[in-house]
């Protein structure tokens, strides 16, 4: 099998746009544009300010590997992929993904996931180009982790900063500025 | 199903009559779609031949519009948005409000288009949409309930975190002329008392979720056409494209106060003094968590925000626009950011338009300032400039309509200074009666010009000339045709032009749908692809002059509404003040709008548009935009233009 | 490839032809020739001529130039303001926008209207 692949998602930047959904619906919908068809979903929750991507992780071991029908097989890629012609709509892959990521598309009342376009995957593109550097990204598995490292590195890089800067560290100037200015006022002979 | 021939539009229009209590459903034509496009196409024209002359704005003949455009719910750029129209109690006139979020999606993925609303509940009611089923229920139990209740509890009740909830909160209820419709939370439709006018319906909410989805003729080009655009904007509005993703809206606070631009003490000045305790530095400091956008967004230009210590720790919202800062801060000569935060949130639980609520109490600071109004008409309230600590109190009686100032706020500032009489009226910086937002015209000269011949009242967003001070000269020359376009102080002859065709490019925002902060200084961004869009989504081919036509031809026709609701040259003009005092302070003092210029522009403006030299829309234009029953009707009332 | 065609080719990538390279540009051109600046700091220079009157046009016909590469950024400086950026890029006429400057000053009696 070659490299495995997957989208890794920056869930603390996620504008909640939904740009991927729309345009994976227009892409990929299979004619129809509707949240229904997108094989990428956004749940916003606007009263936290929190906006969730949710979308096939590409398991290591996937549940939803469970098609009575023979309609699943898993490509070269290691990506699950579902064989409309066999599909027959049970739903037994849609209740076993735990991310919801699996649909049953409302037209052609089978289901359909995520199947990474092949290899570019247009959510990731469009996201790339709306918000740079984009809060989807198309990453070798071997490479899992190494980019949350690296934002959460940044993030913390600023907080340390900041801390650096904090009162905290005035008020050591002041007592060291403090000290001095005793010292000064002790030469002089000001000190009671 | 989807399957009913339609690719862009949806194809169904709702009809809901309230006072009968029934939902029935009406497909799209044709005609309608092509020779209107959508959106405010759609609206415009359907109040043009539903609500006539003598209609009371607060009666059941009055419609309330919600409509999408074709492009709506597909994937081209910031294509999230939807109009809200009506006949204004603010204006007399037509009014309409345009909102982002979701909720233009979901009316597209649940199968419709527009959805028109007529008559009056007997009790207060919801619209409850999901695909197919569009029925009214029950909204007792809402009623009373500010906008962020009200759409907790539709979403607990329909189990459904999804959905996308329009609403008015206690302002709406109130008929109160500063309401507005709140989507998402904290998105609104706001101008024009439109609040009002679902609140006199007794509608309170309408909730959508839809997955039936619409069809787009060329995907591929769908998908190519958007990405193209990205790169065109991040090329050719480079600056623009990177500093409002990280910014947003309160950039132009600090932007508007180097033109000299930046509203301030019910805009006596237009550079206030304390502006950076308002602008991006402090903001992005301490209050801004998170960036983000509504349907098809390519800025994320939204902060939402939270205070986490002070007197108002734990407030959160996304009320974090300019006219939220500038509103409640420089308007009143307020200098605490905090208490603008908070205006905003408040403004969005209780349904009302930052704009018109901040300018009715600007007009009520500078009438105390001066005077005018005393204690007793103030409630007791010290309205002294920049004494912030009444502000929410001020719009919690507003929306209450409580106590005497609460009530006279609730008239909306042109009414409530009618009723004072004397200078109060010089004091009401309004244009047909709708309060103004944006930035000052004395410095930014064919904005002004833009805001006083608006169809909608007082309003910067017509045109949204952002190419007047964005656009090279160069560019300026080769688009509008003249150069001296580009000096922002001063009125030429050229602005009328540049008025004229912004408002036709900006049109295309409107109907299309899509957020007008897709185009700003490129002007590739304005003339390639829109008709491009169209073509590829609907498969029906589009053309930049056709698309012209369409503008020409909407822009009369809500010309005609107005001149049949009793308007014409004599209500293009704007506030006093704006012509009589010179800028005193910043980058342009000295400046003020020249009226004689001013006046010539309107007899140019008006012979582009096909009017005549009193605003009349003239049979020739009309005809040649197959609008004749219009000029037959206006010539039986006497308000067809004379031909030249 | 000559130096004047290479510029034409530039100009026609960016899609700037039919006279969108114009008197602003020569007014922005001329100021960096008597030395590196940031945007803000071009602006308070060339205002009031041929219709310039607000920053954002300046901004724009600047990044135009650098798409041709007849200015380069050289480095970023602190300014007051802070919309554009605390820290705005400076920059240089490179050897392009030299034999630019020459043809706008050749076609243009002035750049002043």
């Amino acid at each position: 099998m070659t490299e495995k692949y997957y989208i890794e998602i920056d869930y603390i930047d996620c504008c909640g746009c939904k740009l991927c959904e729309q345009v994976c619906a227009v892409t990929r919908g299979g004619g129809v544009v509707s949240p229904g068809t997108a094989r990428i979903r956004v749940e916003v929750r606007p009263t936290l300010g929190v906006d969730i991507p949710l979308v096939c992780q590409h398991c290591e071991d996937p549940p939803c590997y469970v098609c009575p029908h023979g309609a699943m097989f898993i490509d070269n890629k290691g990506v699950v992929i579902i064989d409309a012609e066999k599909c027959i709509g049970c739903k037994q892959c849609v209740d076993m993904c735990p991310f919801g990521a699996i649909q049953i598309h409302p037209v052609t009342r089978k289901a359909i996931k995520c199947d990474l376009c092949g290899g570019k995957p247009k959510c990731v593109e469009v996201c790339r180009k709306a918000h740079p550097p984009g809060v989807l990204r198309y990453v070798k598995v071997s490479n899992a982790g190494k980019y949350s490292r690296d934002r959460w590195a940044d993030r913390l890089e600023k907080q340390i900063v900041a801390a650096m800067n904090s009162p905290e560290a005035a008020r050591l100037e002041k007592h060291a500025k403090a000290a001095d200015d005793l010292k000064m006022a002790a030469e002089k002979g000001d000190v009671a | 199903m989807t399957d009913n021939g339609w690719y862009g539009w949806a194809g169904t229009i709702l009809r809901v009559d309230l006072t009968k209590g029934t939902v029935e459903k009406q497909p799209l034509t044709k005609e309608m779609a092509y020779d209107y496009i959508g959106g405010r196409g759609f609206n415009s024209k359907i109040l043009y031949d539903e609500v006539k002359p003598g209609t009371n704005p607060l009666g059941p003949d009055n419609l309330l519009i919600f409509g999408t455009g074709p492009v709506t719910g597909t994937c081209i750029p910031n294509n999230g948005r939807f109009t809200v129209s009506t006949l204004s109690l603010v204006t007399g006139g037509l009014g309409d409000g345009n909102s982002g979020g979701h909720f233009g999606p979901q009316m597209k993925y649940a199968g419709y288009d527009t959805i028109v609303v007529k008559g009056i509940s007997p009790k207060p009611v919801y619209l409850y949409i999901n695909d197919d089923t569009a029925e009214l229920r029950d909204a007792s139990h809402l009623w009373g309930k500010d906008v962020w209740e009200t759409t907790d509890i539709l979403m607990h009740d329909h189990d459904n975190k999804s959905m996308s909830v329009s609403a008015i909160g206690p302002a709406g209820e109130n008929v109160v002329a500063a309401s507005s419709i709140m989507n998402e939370y904290a998105r609104a439709a706001a101008k024009a008392g439109v609040g009002a006018i679902m609140g006199s319906k007794k509608l309170k909410a309408i909730s959508v979720y839809g997955e039936k989805g619409i069809r787009v003729y060329d995907p591929e080009d769908v998908y190519d056409s958007t990405i193209e655009y990205i790169d065109l904007i991040a090329r050719t509005d480079k600056w623009w494209f990177e500093t409002f993703s990280k910014y947003g809206t309160p950039m132009f606070v600090d932007q508007y106060n180097h033109l000299g631009a930046l509203p301030t003490r019910n805009w006596k000045e237009g550079t206030f003094e304390d502006a950076d305790k308002l602008g991006i530095t402090p903001l992005y400091e301490k209050y801004v968590k998170k960036k983000r956008g509504c349907g098809g967004c390519i800025y994320h230009c939204s902060p939402w925000f939270r205070i986490d210590e002070g007197p108002f720790k734990g407030w959160v919202g996304e009320g974090v626009e300019y006219e939220a800062m500038t509103g409640f801060g420089s308007k009143l000569g307020c200098s605490n950011l905090e208490v603008c935060l908070v205006a905003g949130s408040l403004c969005d639980m209780y349904g009302l338009d930052y704009i018109s609520a901040s300018e009715a109490m600007g007009w009520a600071w500078e009438c105390y300032n001066e005077g005018i109004l005393t204690k007793e008409d103030t409630d007791g309230l010290d309205l002294s400039w920049g004494n912030d600590s009444i502000i929410h109190e001020v719009l919690r009686k507003l929306a209450y309509k409580e106590g005497n100032l609460g009530k006279l706020l609730a008239l909306g500032s042109r009414k409530a200074a009618k009723k004072i009489g004397g200078k109060a009226e010089y004091y009401s910086m309004t244009i047909k009666g709708q309060q103004m937002g944006s930035m000052d015209p004395r410095v930014v000269t064919a904005w002004g010009f833009g805001y006083g011949v608006s169809t909608r009242g007082g309003d910067h967003l017509r045109t949204h000339l952002v190419c007047e001070y964005m656009f090279t000269p160069e560019e300026m020359e080769k688009y509008i045709g003249d150069a001296r376009a580009s000096d922002r102080f001063n009125l030429s002859e050229a602005k009328a032009d540049l008025v004229r065709w912004t408002e036709n490019v900006r049109f295309l925002n409107d109907s299309l749908e899509t957020c007008k902060y897709i185009n700003r200084g490129s002007p590739r961004s304005y003339v390639e692809f829109p008709y491009r869009w169209l073509t590829a989504v609907t498969g029906k081919k589009f053309t930049y002059e056709g698309l012209q036509d369409v503008a020409d031809r909407v822009l009369t026709v809500e010309r005609s509404f107005n001149v049949r609701q009793g308007m014409d040259r004599k209500d293009d003009y704007l506030a006093e003040r704006w012509y009589k005092e010179a800028m005193p302070v910043g980058s342009g003092k000295g400046s003020k709008v020249d009226k004689e210029m001013y006046d010539k522009l309107l007899d140019r403006y008006y012979e582009v548009r096909g009017w005549d030299q009193n605003g009349l829309p003239k049979r020739s234009h009309l005809e040649k935009l197959g609008l004749k029953y219009i000029a037959d009707e206006l010539q039986k009332m006497k308000l067809l233009g004379k031909e030249a | 490839m000559s130096e004047k065609e290479k510029l034409e080719k530039a100009i026609e990538r960016a899609g700037l032809q039919d006279g969108l390279i114009g008197r602003s540009h020569g007014l922005i051109l001329e100021v960096l020739e008597k030395g590196n600046f940031c945007k803000s700091e071009i602006f308070d220079q060339v205002k009031g001529r041929n219709y310039l009157t607000a920053p954002q046009q300046v901004i724009r016909a600047t990044d135009q130039l650098v798409e041709i590469r007849a200015a380069k950024s050289v480095g970023t400086r602190k300014t007051a303001y802070a919309e554009i950026a605390e820290e705005e890029e400076v920059y240089q006429i490179t050897d392009r926008g030299k034999l630019l400057l020459n043809q706008l000053h050749a076609q243009f009696k002035t750049f002043d209207r």
